[in-house]
């Protein structure tokens, strides 16, 4: 492919959101079977998408780890979309076949990546009080309080709490406030 | 500033709260939850009386002068004179005389916000009810029962007419034996005739009161909720309206007062229509507002807490003691566990 030596970029995050069309799918993950470095950030992707979303992973191509592997392995296996000719050449820097040191290291790189990630977040979640900006209704706090506590009986509020919430007489109807 | 003394008691309210609140259908729902965790030595007569009072609040026609008096935080008193028409059914209308300075109130207690058997579990929670003799109330032969708190000081007494079942006078004391609130009917007319109008509806509660298991999942969010404060038992969970977001109501009693607690998420803003003032209460600075009922108002942990309280001083004492204080812990630790948390928190589509 015109591109396989450049780096995908932007389009790892189309990959990961399942927004990447043939051919350039193909094309992207040929690259990342040869690329530890961008394979690490299209999972650290995978990753965060998975995790602010608290969903699996979007748009992850369902065979891509065997697809990858098996590029790995044995690159005629995994070439039925591709004819052998079309396969793309390591360029130098990029062994052709990833050892199972690079595998560690690269696993090693993800897991530092997403640790480092995950303490990021959870040191920006957690700064400070959280939360809007309160000025308590005590006033209706006050009434709320007066009409619970109202069920209690024989107590405070039963009683004298009551008249708290006493309105203004208008007109003072003479039999009910008769005191003999 | 006003200073008050306090009391420090650590408390580890998350687990707390909800062993209380598991409780809570119990408590509501049967006098005999009671006997867990109850102050052993009751009389078994007393607290009868009382549940017969408790009873004849409700069920009794009657029409009485009442006066109340209560103290505030300052040592000042106030006295209001009321009289009461209770219509079985409908509810209690009170009415306040008109004096030199406001003019006749009035307002009805609707029937349905009685709640008559929480009264002798709460009761029997803090204090020990005994006889104290007979004696005579307006003009009627009344037995004495008394609340004493489990090291012996008398924490309230009630007069209970012997024919009729109805309280007709009760005193709250404090720890120094002062009397702090008293009510007591100057005259009773019992069977009397239906109040001859209806006054508007004094406040009754908008929101119902939560499950167990819905309350014990915001205590498990992390919101303060003891299962106690002081000598009070959590009795009532319901959320509200608050500020900016739904607030959490919790209300606590322990059958002679009662302290609402309301939680609401975020940072306090002090505004001077407030009309707050600082004091030390428990040991810790807050807001106070003056007047009855106490309100009390602090910021602590990302949560504000604002207490509406009639409960004697010492007790307030106690109940600011015992709930949560300070800023959100600045360690590095700390603070990575709180963003955890959070961000567990958003990531739960029950949460």
């Amino acid at each position: 492919m015109a591109g396989r030596d450049r780096h995908p970029g932007d389009r790892l995050a189309a990959l990961a959101d399942g927004r990447l069309a043939e051919p350039e799918r193909s094309r992207v993950v040929v690259h990342l079977a040869e690329c530890p470095r961008c394979l690490a950030e299209y999972d650290t992707q995978l990753a965060m998408k998975g995790l602010l979303g608290g969903l699996s992973a979007p748009g992850t191509p369902g065979d891509l780890s065997a697809r990858l592997t098996g590029l790995a392995a044995d690159p005629h296996a995994a070439g039925s979309r591709r004819p052998p000719a079309t396969r793309p050449r390591m360029r130098g820097g990029h062994p052709p076949q990833r050892s199972r040191r690079a595998r560690v290291a690269r696993a090693g790189a993800v897991g530092s990546v997403a640790a480092m990630l995950l303490v990021g977040v959870a040191w920006v979640a957690g700064g400070g009080p959280s939360g809007p900006t309160v000025v308590p209704p005590v006033d209706r706090y006050v009434r709320e309080h007066a009409a619970v506590s109202v069920g209690v009986p024989l107590t405070e509020p039963a009683l004298s709490q009551l008249a708290k919430g006493l309105v203004p007489l208008a007109t003072q109807p003479a039999e009910a406030v008769t005191v003999r | 500033m006003t200073a008050r003394s306090g009391i420090s008691v650590v408390v580890r309210w998350p687990l707390v709260g909800v062993l209380a609140l598991l409780a809570l259908p119990l408590l509501v729902a049967s006098s005999r939850a009671a006997d867990d965790g109850v102050v052993p030595g009751s009389d078994p007569a007393a607290a009868r009386l009382l549940e017969r009072a408790a009873a004849a609040e409700s069920v009794l026609g009657y029409r009485a002068v009442e006066v109340v008096s209560d103290t505030d935080g300052d040592g000042g008193q106030a006295t209001a004179v009321l009289t009461l028409s209770h219509v079985p059914g409908r509810g209690t209308l009170v009415l306040e005389d008109a004096s030199a300075t406001t003019p006749s109130r009035a307002g009805l207690a609707q029937e349905g916000s009685r709640r008559p058997e929480l009264l002798v579990p709460l009761l029997q929670r803090s204090y020990r009810l005994a006889l104290g003799g007979t004696t005579l109330v307006a003009g009627r032969p009344a037995t004495v029962v008394l609340a004493e708190r489990p090291d012996g000081g008398t924490a309230a007494r009630f007069w209970v007419d012997d024919r009729s079942g109805l309280l007709l006078r009760r005193q709250v004391l404090d720890r120094w034996s002062r009397v702090v609130s008293s009510q007591s009917l100057m005259r009773v007319w019992l069977s009397a005739s239906p109040a001859p109008f209806l006054p508007p509806l004094l406040p009754s509660v908008g929101t119902p009161s939560l499950s167990g298991a819905a309350a014990a999942a915001w205590c498990d969010r992390g919101w303060p909720c003891p299962a106690r404060l002081g000598p009070l038992t959590l009795f009532d969970v319901r959320t509200v309206q608050g500020s900016a977001t739904t607030a959490l109501h919790l209300t606590y009693s322990d059958g002679l007062s009662t302290v609402s607690v309301f939680v609401e998420r975020g940072r306090l803003q002090v505004v001077p229509s407030m009309g707050t003032s600082k004091a030390t209460v428990g040991g810790h600075v807050v807001l106070e507002r003056g007047g009855v009922p106490s309100q009390l108002i602090w910021a602590a942990d990302g949560y504000v807490l604002t207490v509406v309280s009639d409960a004697p001083r010492d007790v307030d004492d106690q109940v600011v003691a015992e709930l949560p204080h300070g800023g959100a812990d600045t360690s590095a630790w700390a603070r990575l566990q709180r963003g955890a948390g959070r961000v567990l928190s958003w990531l739960n589509p029950f949460g």
